[in-house]
């Protein structure tokens, strides 16, 4: 793909503690284009949020090593040295976290916080920067914006804060969002609040975003397409719709039918035996295989990520493979 | 499965549990909350945060005393009884936690975390009570070897089991479950859902099931009680709930749940609800969801709309249910079609 | 300022009230318990027991306790803190005249403390688990252990009787002679300055550690904001209350050891003063200068209580 925003080519991340180093993502290789939602769904413990943070250059530099290309509008954000990678962020491509009322500073208006990212980066006067953050309140939907901007996070509820820390993120209209479970720790009503709220930012604006979370309702209502990580793998990449309808991957499949919304009520659910191995006991060969109902022989042969017609997979059973998604059969028939 | 004539196992009538707060002034947690839990059956609790679904659920086990009206436990009120007695009744009536690295010891190893309700009611030789618990541990789907570990060396979901393993050695006759799944990963979710299940049929338990995952609460429950801001908004079986819900708040509810449906089959409309949840401390007069529904008029910011079975078993405060349930509801896959 | 803000300072003024009542009734009662009649000590040793209860009366030792007390502190209240036993002299002029050496030594150890602490603490908080960061912990470790007047004794032998850099002993007004007074504070006030160096470099660094790992700083780094800015822009202002608290505390403490250094050092202080009163039963004195000692204390916690209130935004939930 050419045409694409972001190009993530082999990238694997490496811990480091002392003179151990440990692989915590292998290979991770996926694009987006330009305005386009794609989601990365995966359980925890399977590398999203470090995927993230390393698009992002936040790693800790002495603690991590990162291999693989992330070129984004063609350049290499990998290659990029501290500095340069600074002048990117907040700038080009930002991101959003979980917890919003620990991820704003509590001693600081918001408004403060808004306009600083805007001067950190543009040549702007104090008064404009004030201006373009009262502007981006606005955009995220908070009401009285002039007044928020003295606003200190606590005085605000957890759906505002959340729009707040988005309204941060979008002040240098970046090319790329990136946002890591924004919606998990609000409440239902208020998650989607803020899945409208970034969902019309993205079109508005033609941005672009990495959605990350472990709920596929989510991805399935923001998303266009859908990135699977298990075990720091990419295992399957696809059309959302594709995905849900018929999962090429079997913990795709598995992710989906564990859901208890889409399962007869009362029934068993077909949940998946075990759990992410760790680094220590990851198994040779696919790394699903311990926990896989279609494992045979040949899944203890290393797995690559293959082209599966509309997508791309990495389970060498994938054509013979009829599996369940999240219709029930005879719906699905 | 269950007659009408069976004296539910819990019977709450106008509970009212009040908290003093800075200034004088008085948290109605749970405001005149009535309801009855029947022996056997799954009862479901959804709510988001401040709608006092946990003290609720509280309250019905007696970790929480009501400030107004009285819950009782098999038609017989449990406050009557002396303090040794209470305790002793209290055995019966079991709580599952959200964080089971709160409710776990951590320097204790897994056995004596299992088994130190038993070592408290010290009613049995430890040789026995030992045995119980190892059993316990064996039927909540855990290898007997991890009895000697301590809670760091499990994960969540194993975790989570040691906390239902050690509540069931009590043999309770009811157990809350208070997100007892929100921490979960999906799979482990699924897991733990079906061993909650399991037990159930097993022991004959009835479930109280606090949550504010719709999903979750319509796989497992009979009946489901919608709660906002202290006051239960609408009570019904499952299927009537996700079929026909009668208030607005709970079509909000139903329909801001995002599901794992492709574009084409996903046929209904989200309501966003706007504006922010009240605080509880000053409730909008009236009906308390009025500020954020999208049906309200002049008459629910002055009547506080009656607590009325709309239609057979199916209770609803709003003045306006009928109307409501009329409107075009969205379809939920997992129901019964 | 906030209608909020306001409030709140009110209100801690109002909380002082009952520290100070308790603290002059402390003050007050301890002088009771000390053995041996004033009257007597100050009839001298000859006195008919008439001459005696004549001076009783006449300092009012005659009334009962409690309005003792009330007399007291009303006259304390109003400036008079009774005369010396010895001298005759006002307490409150034998206090304020040496009052202001004691001060010079403690200003001039607070400031050093600040001024070495905080670079100190905040290199070692940026440089965590590197050689600077565990030179920067032993250091003070070692402040915090070394006694000050034993470091003041130290001091005095290299670079006043070794070197005659400066003063040995003594003090001078800072208002007639300006030079001589910094030149005989400071080997005191580098030997007072030395635990509150420690005590500063290490809360800071503890604090900034805390404050550099949160969520926040790295929604910090997440917006491209350059690294100075994330350290002394928003690092600082988070770590300033800790700050405040540690630099209110280091007062105390350093108020309290000038009764050792002020020794070592002969400076005619508060801290010496007290000491030689309480040995010739000067009660008037000794009670005196603890009554200043202590509004100063309260005065100065009040002060960064009050900054506290203003400085946190969080405060008002």
């Amino acid at each position: 793909m050419t045409d694409a925003l972001l190009d993530v080519r082999d990238l694997s991340i490496h811990f480091r503690s002392g003179a151990r180093e440990v692989q915590v993502t292998r290979k991770v290789s996926f694009t987006i284009a330009p305005g386009e939602v794609v989601g990365l769904v995966g359980e925890s413990g399977c590398g999203k949020t470090v995927t993230g943070l390393a698009l992002m250059g936040l790693l800790p530099r002495g603690r991590s090593r990162v291999t693989g290309n992330i070129f984004l509008g063609g350049e290499d954000f990998a290659a990029m040295s501290p500095r340069q990678m600074r002048r990117v962020r907040g700038r080009r491509i930002s991101m959003i976290f979980q917890e919003p009322m620990s991820a704003l500073d509590p001693v600081f208006t918001i408004g403060e916080q808004i306009s600083e990212t805007l001067r950190a980066h543009r040549d702007v006067s104090v008064g404009e920067a004030r201006a373009r953050a009262i502007e981006a309140l606005t955009q995220v939907g908070i009401p009285e914006p002039e007044l928020r901007y003295d606003a200190y996070p606590h005085q605000l509820s957890g759906g505002m804060r959340q729009r707040a820390m988005i309204a941060i993120a979008l002040v240098c209209e970046p090319q790329l969002l990136i946002a890591d479970e924004p919606t998990t720790a609000l409440d239902v009503t208020v998650q989607a609040q803020i899945v409208e709220v970034l969902g019309g930012l993205c079109a508005r604006l033609g941005m672009a975003m990495l959605f990350i979370t472990h709920d596929l309702g989510l991805v399935a209502e923001t998303c266009s397409r859908l990135v699977t990580m298990y075990a720091g793998e990419v295992v399957e990449e696809g059309h959302i719709d594709d995905v849900l309808v018929r999962p090429r991957h079997p913990y795709s499949s598995g992710l989906l039918r564990s859901l208890p919304a889409l399962a007869q009520r009362k029934a068993t659910l077909p949940a998946i035996p075990g759990r992410v191995p760790t680094v220590a006991e990851m198994p040779a060969g696919c790394r699903f295989r311990p926990r896989c109902a279609h494992a045979r022989s040949v899944c203890e042969d290393p797995q690559s990520l293959v082209d599966s017609g509309n997508g791309h997979v990495r389970c060498c059973r994938q054509e013979e493979l009829v599996l369940p998604g999240a219709l029930r059969g005879e719906v699905a028939a | 499965m269950r007659t009408a004539t069976a004296v539910p196992i819990i019977t709450a009538h106008e509970v009212g549990i009040h908290f003093p707060v800075a200034g004088g002034r008085t948290l109605r947690a749970v405001d005149g909350v009535s309801l009855e839990v029947h022996r056997g059956e799954t009862f479901g609790v959804i709510g988001e945060s401040g709608s006092g679904k946990t003290t609720l659920g509280r309250a019905l086990v007696c970790l929480e005393r009501p400030a107004a009206g009285r819950v009782l436990h098999d038609g017989d009120d449990p406050y009557r009884l002396s303090a040794a007695a209470l305790r002793r009744h209290r055995r019966d009536f079991q709580v599952v936690f959200q964080d089971p690295n709160a409710a776990l010891d951590p320097r204790m190893t897994i056995l004596r975390s299992v088994r130190e309700p038993l070592d408290v009611a010290g009613e049995l030789p430890r040789a026995e009570r030992t045995r119980l618990a190892l059993e316990m541990i064996e039927r909540v789907g855990l290898n007997p070897e991890f009895a000697d570990r301590y809670p760091h060396e499990l994960s969540g979901g194993q975790k989570q089991r040691v906390c239902i393993a050690r509540v069931l050695t009590l043999r309770p006759a009811l157990i809350v479950c208070d997100e007892a799944v929100a921490a979960l990963d999906v799979s482990i979710q699924a897991d733990i859902l079906n061993l909650l299940a399991d037990l159930q049929r097993e022991f004959g338990l009835t479930y109280v099931f606090i949550t504010h995952n719709l999903g979750v609460v319509a796989h497992i429950s009979d009946r489901i009680a919608v709660m906002y801001l202290g006051k239960i908004v609408e009570l019904a079986a499952t299927e009537l709930i996700e079929a026909r819900p009668l208030h607005p708040y709970t079509r909000a509810l139903l329909s801001a749940e995002p599901v794992a449906l492709p574009s084409h089959m996903r046929s209904h409309q989200r309501i966003v609800l706007h504006g922010e949840l009240p605080s509880p401390v000053s409730p909008p007069s009236g009906c308390r969801f009025r500020t954020r529904c999208p049906m309200a008029v002049t008459r629910c910011m002055q009547d506080v709309p009656a607590w009325r079975e709309v239609e057979p078993e199916h209770f609803c405060a709003c003045h306006f249910a009928e109307d409501v349930g009329d409107a075009i509801v969205p379809q939920r896959p997992g129901g019964t079609p | 300022m906030t209608k909020r803000q306001i409030v709140l300072l009110a209100s801690r003024l109002v909380q002082v009230l009952p520290v100070v009542v308790l603290a002059t009734v402390v003050i007050f009662g301890l002088l009771q318990l000390v053995p041996g009649d004033p009257a007597a000590v100050i009839a001298g040793e000859y006195a008919t027991a008439e001459r005696i209860a004549e001076i009783r009366h006449q300092l009012g030792l005659d009334q009962p306790l409690w309005r003792q007390y009330l007399g007291w502190l009303f006259a304390a209240m109003h400036g008079d803190l009774s005369t010396s036993l010895i001298t005759g002299q006002p307490v409150v002029e034998e206090v304020l005249r040496r009052l202001p050496n004691t001060l010079l030594i403690v200003c001039g150890a607070l400031m050093l403390s600040i001024s070495v602490g905080v670079p100190l603490g905040l290199t070692a908080a940026t440089h965590v688990d590197s050689p600077v960061d565990r030179v920067v912990t032993t250091i003070a470790s070692l402040g915090v252990a070394v006694p000050n007047f034993w470091f003041g004794m130290i001091l005095v032998g290299f670079f006043a009787l070794g070197l005659g850099l400066f003063p040995t002993t003594g003090a001078a007004s800072l208002f007639q002679d300006p030079r001589a007074a910094v030149m005989h504070a400071a080997l005191p006030s580098v030997a007072l300055a030395m635990g509150g160096t420690a005590e500063i470099a290490r809360q800071l660094r503890s604090a900034m550690i805390e404050v550099l790992g949160s969520q926040y700083v790295r929604t910090l780094h997440a917006k491209g904001l350059p690294q100075s800015s994330i350290l002394w822009r928003h690092g600082l202002k988070n770590v300033s209350l800790t700050l405040l608290t540690v630099i209110g505390l280091v007062f105390n403490r350093t108020l309290g050891a000038t009764v050792a250094i002020e020794a070592v050092f002969a400076i005619p202080g508060t801290g010496t003063l007290v000491v030689t009163s309480a040995t010739n039963k000067d009660f008037p004195i000794v009670q005196g200068t603890v009554f200043v000692l202590v509004m100063i204390v309260i005065g100065c916690n009040l002060l960064i209580d009050l900054l506290c209130t203003v400085l946190d935004p969080r405060v008002d939930k």
